[in-house]
């Protein structure tokens, strides 16, 4: 008998679930044939049989989500039946790794968040509600005798994730209040952003960027017949360089050590219908502006559409957020755990500047605005590296080697 | 007296197990505390309810012990009788050393001890009657803890008292006789200990239950279960029946008993009331001091136990909620904390022990089958049967089961129910499994003594899992 698990389809994959299968119990299917299809974070994924033989003892029903690993159904092959109590067991020890369906990020394979690995004081109840909501047990603050975490604190971590959508305004007493339930990507994006604000001391560095010659550039880069080069792309390959030349910031807090990363992967925010993905530009140190702008656009395109592959969001070292086109003044952004650092990039717009010779002009300025994990560096290496930043944009032509 | 002084940090009113024990803990924490209590010390637990019934139990246990001695292989030769004086001394005996050892905890944690018959006077204030002799006494906080008593439930023609052979509970600890006919009105812990206490001491039982099952208020196999073995010792079980009537004889009563639509006539010498009690609130001017009052005792306002008066407690039975001793006392702890260290802290009730001490014994905890079912949760059971375990088989006690209710995603234990030899020694686990949040499989991980009867209780955890090692 060969078990069908629940497949680890990328590095942050813990769990999945089932939205389709595409064969029914005592079908034949050979090794490698589709299935089903999972959903996982992210993306929706094609489950492939694990070996040949008849399927059968199927134990995940359509729409149940059930953490990587877990025997979700049997292939048999002639003569064979299915063990007693297939099903009744508990779910395959969390510990066993199953292998990766998808090849790892290279070089720089996405660091896991740095685990507590001591002995966490929480029920057996608490642990397993815990861990079937998909929150984190460590993180969650103990309320029983001597601050031991019990069912109602796990429940409680549950309530507050779940209302941290921001309510809709008060306004006139007649309106009714509406609860929208969260959707798999809203859920995903409130642990990650909960988990990053609450265990990543951030803080923030802002400059403002004078992007004349960039906009110049720009012109340039229109008339030519390979067409437009945005803003972000510009800011994307400062980023890569200034991380290249500070590789303190390309880095991953590691509990007992900093790991800094052999290679640049700049995930890039994009919003999309129903909340936000990190599409991941790989091996930025080696691309040129062109080549950024290129898979930029492709990435996104991609994310807007649903089509991304787990393994394009995954292995990231560095993020950008750009609401550029959102028309805000300035924000600082949530780090992209497990990354050192992220950058905010803020709307570029003519404001009067003193240039030299004490004298005034109209410019196109921009904020940006760093946050940086404070157990990777500290405040004058985040100056120093947001100063980087603006010195590459605002001297763009060391961007086009 | 200036309006704020006060005899005492604390008054408690009764010193049964909910009253002492909070006495006790209040004093501990360094309160100055005073008990008034109109009758005994340790109240109807210690006095007409748990020791002394469990008292006639073992004399009652050894009696018959005796008697079937051929089965283990011991031989008697000559005549085995009961010396009733014997064991109703006895039994006098255990109550008073007990009652005796109250007091000396009283003594040892200085705490004052006033008999007499507390009455309110202001929300502060009471007056206590001994012999037509009042005493006012002062103090910052109350806690309430008269108990209940228990009340003779009308029964058309039954009138009278022990006398006429109409006995309660209090009677029953201290029975004159072991009638020889009996019918026990009521198939609750009273109903089926005394059943088993008189029926071993050679009466002929009959007991009447309203409905389906004894013991009611446990899980439904359980009093399947304990039905069923009473009968086999030869109490006259009738469960759905009614005690419609009763007609005064010569030398007892006529009892007129309906079981599913049939009507018998019962002739008996005693009709034992195991049903009924009432809370001790009369006389004392609760509500005058704005204490409320609801049909089954006093009103309290949460599980912290304040009554309507904020400086006002109630605890035990005078709350006419759950009515056990243990309850009372963790309620007195709890709330003698919460007075001396300026607490509010709320009772949780989420796992109460509930134990009948017939033989074979009923033990349980949490919620029953159904009541987890009512209560919206996918249940998953277990069952295993004693006589399936080495321990049960070499002792003879092969009779019961431990029945253990889970909820099934994610295993919580929520009830643990047993039938059978100590398993009222053995609900401890249960208790614990559920205060501390246990899951099936934290409960299966857990190595159990070998042999033990509680082996029982990990192998129908593993049942529950679906993979008992021996069923």
């Amino acid at each position: 008998m060969t078990e069908v698990i629940m497949p680890k389809m990328g590095d942050g994959m813990e769990e999945g679930t089932l939205l389709e299968w595409l064969k029914n119990e005592g079908d034949s299917v050979k090794s490698g044939e589709v299935i089903g299809n999972i959903q996982t974070d992210k993306a929706v994924m094609e489950l492939e049989a694990p070996g040949k033989g008849k399927l059968a003892g199927i134990l995940v029903p359509v729409g149940e989500t059930v953490p990587v690993g877990v025997p979700i159904a049997a292939l048999l092959k002639d003569g064979e039946s299915l063990p007693d109590g297939w099903g009744s067991g508990a779910p395959a020890a969390p510990a066993a790794e199953p292998e990766p369906a998808v090849v790892a990020a290279p070089v720089a394979a996405a660091p896991v968040a740095a685990k507590s690995t001591g002995r966490v004081k929480a029920s057996p109840l608490a642990k397993k509600v815990a861990e079937k909501a998909g929150i984190e047990i460590a993180a969650v603050a103990g309320t029983g005798p001597g601050g031991r975490i019990v069912e109602r604190d796990v429940r409680a971590a549950i309530e507050q994730q779940s209302t941290r959508i921001p309510a809709a305004p008060p306004v006139a007493a007649a309106a009714e209040d509406i609860k929208v339930p969260l959707n798999h990507l809203r859920g995903i994006i409130a642990q990650r952003t909960l988990e990053s604000k609450q265990q990543v001391p951030h803080f923030y560095v802002t400059v403002e960027v004078d992007l004349e010659r960039i906009e110049t550039l720009r012109q340039a880069f229109k008339e030519e017949e390979s067409g437009k080069v945005s803003v972000n792309d510009f800011v994307v390959k400062a980023c890569a360089k200034a991380l290249v030349d500070m590789p303190e910031a390309n880095a991953t807090y590691g509990g007992d050590h900093v790991l800094q990363f052999g290679s640049v992967n700049i995930g890039v925010a994009a919003a999309v219908d129903d909340g936000l993905l990190v599409p991941v530009v790989k091996g930025c140190e080696n691309l040129t502006i062109r080549q950024i702008s290129q898979s930029v656009r492709d990435l996104v395109g991609k994310a807007r559409d649903g089509r991304l592959l787990p393994d394009e969001m995954q292995g990231s070292t560095f993020s950008i957020s750009n609401m550029g086109m959102l028309n805000v003044d300035n924000f600082t952004a949530i780090i992209n755990a497990p990354n050192a650092a992220i950058v905010a990039i803020s709307t570029a717009k003519r404001v009067p500047v003193v240039v030299s010779d004490d004298e005034i002009e109209i410019r196109t300025v921009m904020n940006i605005t760093g946050s940086f994990d404070h157990r990777v560096l500290d405040g004058a290496s985040g100056a120093k590296f947001i100063n980087i930043i603006r010195d590459y944009l605002e001297s763009p032509t060391h961007l086009l080697s | 007296m200036p309006k704020d002084s006060f005899d005492s940090d604390v008054i408690v009113i009764g010193a049964g197990p909910g009253g002492y024990v909070a006495a006790i803990r209040a004093a501990q924490l360094g309160a100055t505390v005073t008990v008034v209590e109109k009758e005994y010390l340790g109240g109807t637990c210690l006095n007409w309810g748990c020791i002394p019934s469990k008292a006639l139990i073992a004399s009652t246990e050894a009696y018959q012990n005796v008697l079937h001695a051929d089965k283990m292989g011991v031989k008697i030769d000559g005549k085995v009788s009961i010396d009733f004086d014997a064991i109703v001394k006895r039994k006098e005996k255990v109550v008073t050393t007990l009652r005796g050892g109250v007091g000396m905890l009283f003594k040892k944690n200085k705490i004052n001890h006033v008999e007499g018959f507390a009455k309110f006077v202001d929300k502060n204030t009471i007056s206590v009657e001994k012999d037509g002799k009042k005493t006012k006494l002062r103090a910052k906080n109350f806690i309430l803890a008269m108990g209940s008593s228990v009340i003779y439930l009308p029964v058309p023609g039954l009138e009278g008292g022990q006398k006429e052979g109409v006995w309660t509970s209090d009677d029953a600890v201290n029975p004159p006789f072991v009638p020889k006919k009996m019918l026990i009105l009521g198939g609750g812990a009273v109903g089926v200990e005394f059943s088993y206490v008189f029926n071993g001491l050679g009466a002929d039982v009959t007991l009447v239950e309203m409905m389906p099952t004894v013991i009611p208020m446990m899980d439904e196999d359980l009093g399947k279960e304990l039905g069923k073995q009473l009968k086999k010792q030869g109490v006259g079980v009738k469960v759905g029946a009614s005690l419609d009537k009763c007609e005064k004889t010569k030398n007892g009563w006529k009892c007129h008993v309906t079981t599913g639509g049939k009507t018998e006539v019962i002739e008996v010498d005693v009709v034992l009331l195991g049903v009924g009690r009432k809370a001790n609130t009369d006389g004392m001017a609760l509500d005058k001091i704005g204490v409320k009052l609801h049909r089954r005792g006093v009103e309290i306002v949460d599980d912290s136990l304040k009554t309507h008066v904020g400086n006002i407690y109630a605890i035990g039975d005078v709350t006419g909620r759950i009515q056990l001793a243990h309850v009372a006392s963790a309620e007195g702890v709890r709330v003698a904390t919460n007075i001396v260290k300026g607490e509010a802290k709320q009772m949780d009730y989420k796992a109460v022990p509930n134990c009948v001490y017939t033989v074979p014994e009923v033990a349980s905890v949490g919620l029953s089958e159904s009541e987890a079912k009512s209560q919206g949760y996918e249940v998953v059971t277990g069952r295993f049967d004693f006589r399936g375990l080495g321990k049960a088989m070499a002792t003879g006690h092969i009779d019961g089961f431990v029945k253990v209710v889970c909820e099934k995603k994610y295993g919580e234990v929520l009830g643990l129910h047993m039938v059978g030899a100590h398993v009222t020694d053995m609900i401890p686990e249960g208790v614990a499994a559920i205060n501390l949040e246990a899951t099936i499989e934290s409960m299966i991980d857990m190595i159990h003594a070998h042999p033990t009867m509680a082996e029982a209780i990990l192998e129908a955890f593993e049942d529950a899992h679906g993979m008992a090692i021996h069923k």
